[in-house]
């Protein structure tokens, strides 16, 4: 596969033995994905599996989902699936393990690099919508890593939250959690 | 735009590294002051300057005392499943002899502290970690391992460091899977009390840990095991017919037996072992040595022939005789070999008095890897190389690390000398230094 990426496009590579599905985004994206990668939104997985539904070629519309979102939600599945076939091939061999756990750290910081914190918490949205753990999972973490260390006004910006304690209410607050801001220096 | 469903939220809070993070979180709204403390975790630490603060006359009353802060936290978090309490490293390098208290504020496995807050919260914890303050807890045995043993019934994830802990009144721990002691004095002398109460354990990482005698680990589901021991036991022993990884770093024990058919990766320092007793290993893929006594230690192996990738480590080496003709003939079928700069000039000068003439090559070998200290003889070590390279017709990478001693002019010229006989091998060349990270200066082309 070359390696500038998978195409951030709308079609995955199709292979004529690889099946694909239709998805509609709400805001009139059309998506033929790999089926493999598909099966990865366990939303889709148990409409099909767990309901016994025979895999046609009907389209599936995704309501709570825009193009923007869906084609970054499958660009990182597609690359998903990729190192964990590479993880399982290394297996046993500890420096092989090694190369491919960096390579999939340098995917995912450039990936999460390019998002704006708006484009993150829509893609948290979509990605628990279509239930994809492991997607999931990853950005949950970049949040973590976005607001950490950060002043209290920057955490309200970043989730769009109101400041609703009473000056007195907030003094309270900060009189309970004294220790925490007690001293420490941003080691 | 939407918030984030609560749900989400404590997700994320749950993500911070500590516990004070997520306090200061507790200022945005009020929203998330009540869905902190749904986070099912409690991680703090006692840094350097809290402890410094703690301390000196002008700041300490202005300082909540740490247990406090971590009970109080304990107890407000609705449900915990994994707890972390512990202070900094840099307070480790605190010497006994700086401080002149007997205070116990920073004495974490003490057992009326723990006492405290574990029995309410037990039943439902995972994981659990200790890492004490060693001037305040090395002089004080604790029984912290029964009262863990004793509330503790689902606990998967068990570390404590820098303790005196005893076994007595430990209860077995069934589900436990995972144990990390570190610079621990632990009075189980053979490790009884440890392989009868944590019979499940599938993770063993023992480092630094003292007062034992005979220790053997009998373990059966045991997959991945760190040992690091000093000079102290007379003899070591690992049983674990499902062991895969294993790290063993010890001195010169009197005996040491390993039942370990499974093993696959394994990395061994030893100086050496007048009985060293190891049962075949069938399934060895990884190996890596470091031993000042490499050739008579290889030399007891029966088992190389799975090998695939061999590091041998060492800086100098006691015996000659070792060759890379010795190494072929333990380890036939290598595709990997890291040769540090000991192995390395030892080899060096036994091919100088004649060797690797009639050798049969070793096609399987793709990459060697050497550690050269001086390329004081060029010519010698060109001839070296190439004709390693003559025997090795499928060597298609070869990486020469140059100590920073060795002048730079010398060491291009070296590569220079070799890329133009081997153009079809790909040359990677750096230089070391001890105690700091290889720096490469050219990648294979």
């Amino acid at each position: 596969m070359a390696d500038d990426g998978v195409n951030t496009k709308v079609e995955a590579v199709s292979k004529a033995t690889t099946e694909t599905i239709e998805l509609r985004t709400e805001d009139g994206g059309v998506f033929d994905v790999d089926k493999p990668v598909a099966m990865e939104f366990l939303i889709l997985k148990s409409f099909y599996e767990d309901e016994g539904r025979v895999f046609d070629k009907t389209s599936i519309r995704l309501p709570n989902v825009k193009q923007l979102e869906l084609s970054k939600v499958i660009e990182y599945c597609t690359r998903a699936l990729e190192f964990g076939a590479k993880s399982a091939a290394a297996a046993g061999d500890k420096d092989a393990e090694r190369m491919v756990r960096q390579e999939r750290e340098g995917f995912e910081a450039e990936f999460v690099d390019e998002l704006s914190n708006e484009m993150l918490k829509e893609l948290i949205l979509a990605v628990n919508f279509l239930d994809i753990k492991e997607m999931l999972d990853f950005l949950i973490r970049s949040v973590a890593n976005r607001i950490r260390n950060r002043s209290v006004a920057y955490v309200r910006q970043f989730f769009d939250i109101e400041n609703d304690f009473t000056p007195q209410e907030e003094d309270q607050i900060h009189q309970e959690n004294a220790w925490a801001f007690e001293g420490v220096d941003a080691d | 735009m939407e918030e984030l469903p609560p749900p989400l939220i404590v997700e994320i809070l749950g993500r911070l590294a500590d516990s004070a993070e997520l306090a200061r979180c507790r200022l945005v709204s009020k929203n998330l002051n009540a869905l902190s403390y749904e986070v099912a975790s409690v991680h703090l630490i006692c840094t350097l300057s809290r402890y410094l603060k703690s301390r000196a006359p002008e700041t300490k009353h202005l300082v909540t005392p740490f247990k406090a802060v971590f009970s109080t936290l304990v107890r407000n978090s609705r449900t915990l499943e994994s707890v972390s309490i512990g202070v900094d490293k840099s307070l480790g390098s605190i010497s006994y002899d700086d401080v002149e208290d007997e205070f116990d504020d920073l004495y974490l496995t003490d057992v009326s502290f723990v006492r405290e807050w574990l029995p309410e919260i037990g039943g439902g914890l995972k994981s659990l970690s200790l890492s004490d303050f060693w001037v305040q807890s090395c002089w004080r045995k604790s029984e912290v391992l029964s009262l863990i043993s004793s509330c503790c019934h689902t606990l998967l994830e068990l570390k404590v460091k820098n303790a005196w802990l005893s076994v007595d009144g430990l209860d077995p721990m069934p589900t436990l899977t995972s144990l990390t002691l570190e610079f621990i004095r632990l009075d189980d002398e053979d490790l009884n009390k440890v392989n009868n109460c944590f019979p499940s354990l599938e993770t063993l990482n023992l480092i630094g840990v003292g007062g034992l005698k005979k220790p053997k680990i009998h373990l059966l589901h045991l997959k991945t095991c760190h040992w690091t021991v000093s000079n102290a036991p007379l003899s070591l022993a690992i049983l674990a017919p499902n062991l895969v990884n294993l790290t063993l770093k010890c001195i010169k024990p009197q005996s040491l037996v390993l039942e370990t058919p499974s093993l696959s990766d394994f990395h061994l320092s030893l100086e050496e072992a007048n009985e060293f007793e190891v049962k075949d290993l069938h399934h060895l893929k990884t190996l890596q040595i470091q031993s000042v006594n490499l050739y008579s230690l290889i030399c007891m192996f029966t088992w190389g022939r799975t090998v695939k990738k061999l590091t041998l480590d060492s800086f100098e080496l006691k015996m000659t005789g070792f060759s890379l003709d010795t190494l072929f003939d333990v380890f036939p079928n290598l595709s990997h070999l890291n040769l540090g700069a000991g192995g390395w000039t030892e080899a060096l000068s036994s091919f100088g008095s004649g060797g690797l003439e009639g050798r049969i090559g070793m096609n399987g070998l793709k990459e060697i890897v050497a550690y050269l200290i001086t390329v004081y003889d060029i010519e010698l070590t060109l001839r070296f190389i190439f004709s390693i390279l003559d025997k090795c017709t499928n060597l298609s990478a070869m990486v020469l690390m140059i100590y920073h001693q060795v002048g730079f002019l010398t060491a291009c010229n070296l590569i220079r000398r070799c890329r133009a006989a081997c153009p079809g091998v790909r040359w990677k060349w750096g230089v070391w230094k001890e105690g700091t990270a290889d720096v490469w200066v050219s990648d294979g082309i």
